[in-house]
């Protein structure tokens, strides 16, 4: 016997009809320091196995009962993946006989007269084999559990998301969009919700990456968008908030291109801001030709809040109108020679396209025919124009009781020129107007309302802008401009709100008195014009008429003053 | 023990290897034997057996191929010899001949004799040692 001592007990079945060779075989791997089991024929042989699963397997070929070679399959048969050497026994010499041991699933052969080295040697080296084999095996299982495990945590995580996502307004008539079921996986993730004001805010995001790390950032970005277009707050403070929030928590190479619009329906307006999201198109519905939406800002997530941009574009909105995004899984699909589907075929579809309801099948049938199959990443939305009464009330849901009302008081706050340039005053205001239970069957319109004063009282009060330049497209687009230009420069000038809430009977009324430090204009000449329901301009005047119980403005414009009522509660207590 | 019959030094590492029970691995080797040695015998001496048969030729090389397992494990040396010759000769049946055939038959029953006697002392001197 040579030094190279088996490295464990193996159990060995030998199976030889022959009685003096398995007596000798026998004590040669018991030798060896092996267990051994011994059979006489192959029926014999088949029993044992499958009673005592032995490791390795030394057979004759030629028995009486079973042999060998019908032995071997059934005994390869019952240890399926696991490989179980088998070793003929035999000096078998023609070709022929060496063929049938290895079709039957012989790993090896020994002839005899029997060799202790040789045998120890090929014992010693189809048990590396069967090691080998059973490594491979179980590597693969722990892969197989570790792939369930994913999914697994996929699912979970899916659901989790799901519960958030769907809080919003997907489902409104106005909104199409296609996305697959697995798309926050690709990182795709698209949200939809209602403002108090009545306005709706869309978010198309794509995340940097695949797989769960794609899909981590999309929690948090739901919860900012959801929770501040609950509040009120515009464009301007939620990607603001988004895009520190994504920057504190996600590693550096990590980001999220983004789209974000804001359609308001009372004014016909669209408000528009593109991070790294491909080109969307705002589709006209008389016949213009589209307008790109261009990405004018780097993703959400990589400039720090100093050097973040949150200037927004905004366009006139109306019936007909729409507004296409898309994630860049749509223009970047690649036929099999490696040409992208481009900007260039998605216009084309926008020109052919006859039947608005029917855009977004088109341009998947024409991605479908340009890569034979559509990516699991392709994420398009279309916002559409409808009269706001079409839409139904935003719901908005109040978890206190109202007990606590207050209900005599007043207040008076100012904001001046450095506040007006970087804060939003109208999310706090809300809620504490929110606070008088009384309001809240009104809180859209006095949202609508106070709004309207605000942007009236700082755009033509403290910035002096001009509503005619509203007139159309373009003045509305030089209006937006020198707003921004304006508010940047602005170094002083402020606007004052005044708000008391007087008890009247089981009700009550709240005053609020708006302004501003402009020059003022001539409200009764304004007021008296016929409301110009089909202009850009005037619309805001019009509102607050039809939306508050009494308005006025001071002679010299400077002053408004309007004025929401309430009857005695009629709510139960549980309600 | 004459060695062109039994080869010594193999004796010696079955010895070795089978330490107590190297007397009834000679015995079991002789007992097996006397079968095989007869089966042969009887199955060329069987009525209608015929060399220009394959049929009666395969069983006949299965015996001989068999026998030379065993008898090449014993050391054997003469005995395993003419098992081969007979396991060849079965397998190409166009070679095969009867008279050589029982030929060799009768030299294999004649020579196991000898390994016999040769056994029977080697069993005697293991009880005396």
């Amino acid at each position: 016997m040579t030094g190279s001592a088996p490295p464990e007990r193996l159990k060995i079945l030998i199976a030889d009809d022959n009685a003096s060779d398995r007596m000798l075989l026998s004590a040669i791997i018991s030798r060896q320091g092996h267990e051994v089991l011994s059979a006489s024929d192959g029926a014999e042989a088949v029993a044992l196995f499958e009673r005592n699963r032995p490791q390795l397997v030394l057979m004759d070929a030629l028995m009486p009962v079973m042999d060998g070679f019908e032995a071997a399959r059934r005994i390869k048969e019952l240890a399926g993946e696991a490989l179980v050497p088998i070793i003929f026994l035999t000096s078998l010499t023609e070709g022929e006989g060496l063929a049938r041991c290895l079709d039957a699933g012989g790993d090896d052969f020994v002839a005899k007269p029997y060799n202790q080295g040789v045998l120890a040697a090929k014992i010693n080296a189809m048990n590396r084999l069967r090691l080998l084999q059973e490594t491979v095996l179980q590597q693969r299982d722990l892969i197989a559990r570790h792939h369930k495990y994913l999914l697994n945590e996929q699912r979970v995580a899916k659901a989790v998301f799901d519960q958030i996502a769907h809080s919003g307004c997907l489902s409104a008539p106005n909104i199409r969009y296609l996305q697959s079921p697995y798309a926050l996986f690709n990182g795709d993730l698209l949200l939809a919700a209602w403002a108090p004001s009545g306005n709706m805010h869309v978010l198309l995001g794509d995340f940097t990456g695949h797989g769960l790390p794609a899909a981590v950032g999309a929690m948090p970005l739901a919860e900012v968008f959801y929770g501040m277009t609950a509040k009120g707050y515009g464009l301007p403070e939620t990607l603001r908030e988004m895009n520190a929030k994504l920057k504190r928590i996600l590693p550096v190479d990590m980001f999220c291109c983004a789209a974000l619009i804001s359609v308001n329906f009372k004014q016909h307006l669209v408000e528009v801001w593109n991070g790294g999201l491909p080109d969307g198109y705002l589709l006209h519905g008389d016949g213009r030709p589209h307008t790109p939406l261009v990405s004018a800002h780097l993703p959400l997530g990589v400039l720090s809040a100093n050097s973040f941009d949150d200037n927004t574009q905004v366009y006139p909105f109306g019936a007909g109108d729409r507004v296409f995004l898309l994630s860049d899984g749509v223009v970047d699909s690649t036929d099999e020679s490696g040409e992208m589907f481009g900007t260039r075929r998605l216009q084309n579809v926008f020109v052919s396209n006859r039947n608005p309801a029917m855009l977004i099948e088109e341009v998947q049938w024409a991605l479908a025919r340009f890569r034979g199959q559509v990516r699991d990443d392709v994420s398009m939305v279309e916002v559409g124009f409808t009269q706001p009464e079409l839409l139904g009330p935003p719901s908005v849901i109040y978890t206190d009781s109202g007990d606590s009302s207050p209900l005599d008081w007043s207040a008076s706050f100012e904001f001046r020129a450095s506040t007006l340039k970087r804060f939003n005053p109208l999310p706090y205001l809300l809620q504490l107007l929110q606070e008088v239970h009384g309001l809240r069957l009104q809180s859209s319109e006095l949202y609508i309302v106070l709004s309207e004063l605000y942007s009236n009282a700082l755009e033509h009060g403290v910035l002096g802008l001009d509503s005619a330049l509203k007139r159309d497209a373009e003045g509305f687009a030089l209006y937006y401009q020198q707003r921004g230009e304006r508010l940047d420069a602005l170094e002083r000038g402020f606007i004052r709100f005044n708000f008391q809430i007087i008890p009247v009977g089981q009700g009550g009324r709240l005053i609020v008195e708006v302004h501003d430090s402009g020059s003022g204009f001539d409200a009764q000449q304004v007021l008296s014009l016929p409301p110009a329901v089909d202009q850009l301009s005037g619309r805001g005047l019009s509102l607050v008429r039809q939306l508050s119980d009494r308005c006025q403005w001071s002679l010299d414009g400077r002053t408004a003053c309007v004025e929401f009522a309430w009857e005695g509660l009629a709510y139960s207590r549980d309600s | 023990m004459a060695d062109e019959h039994v080869d010594v030094s193999v004796l010696g590492t079955l010895r070795d290897v089978m330490e107590g029970e190297y007397p009834s691995l000679l015995d079991v080797f002789i007992k097996d034997s006397e079968t095989r040695v007869r089966a042969l015998n009887q199955l060329i001496r069987a009525p209608g057996f015929s060399v220009e048969s394959a049929a009666q030729l395969q069983p006949l090389g299965m015996m001989a191929h068999s026998f030379k397992g065993s008898s090449s494990n014993m050391g054997a040396t003469r005995l395993t010899e003419l098992c081969r010759l007979l396991e060849e000769l079965a397998r190409n049946q166009s070679a095969a001949d009867g008279a050589v055939v029982n030929q060799l038959v009768q030299a294999i029953t004649d020579e196991f004799s000898v390994v016999r006697d040769l056994f029977d002392v080697e069993l005697q001197a293991c009880t005396l040692r």
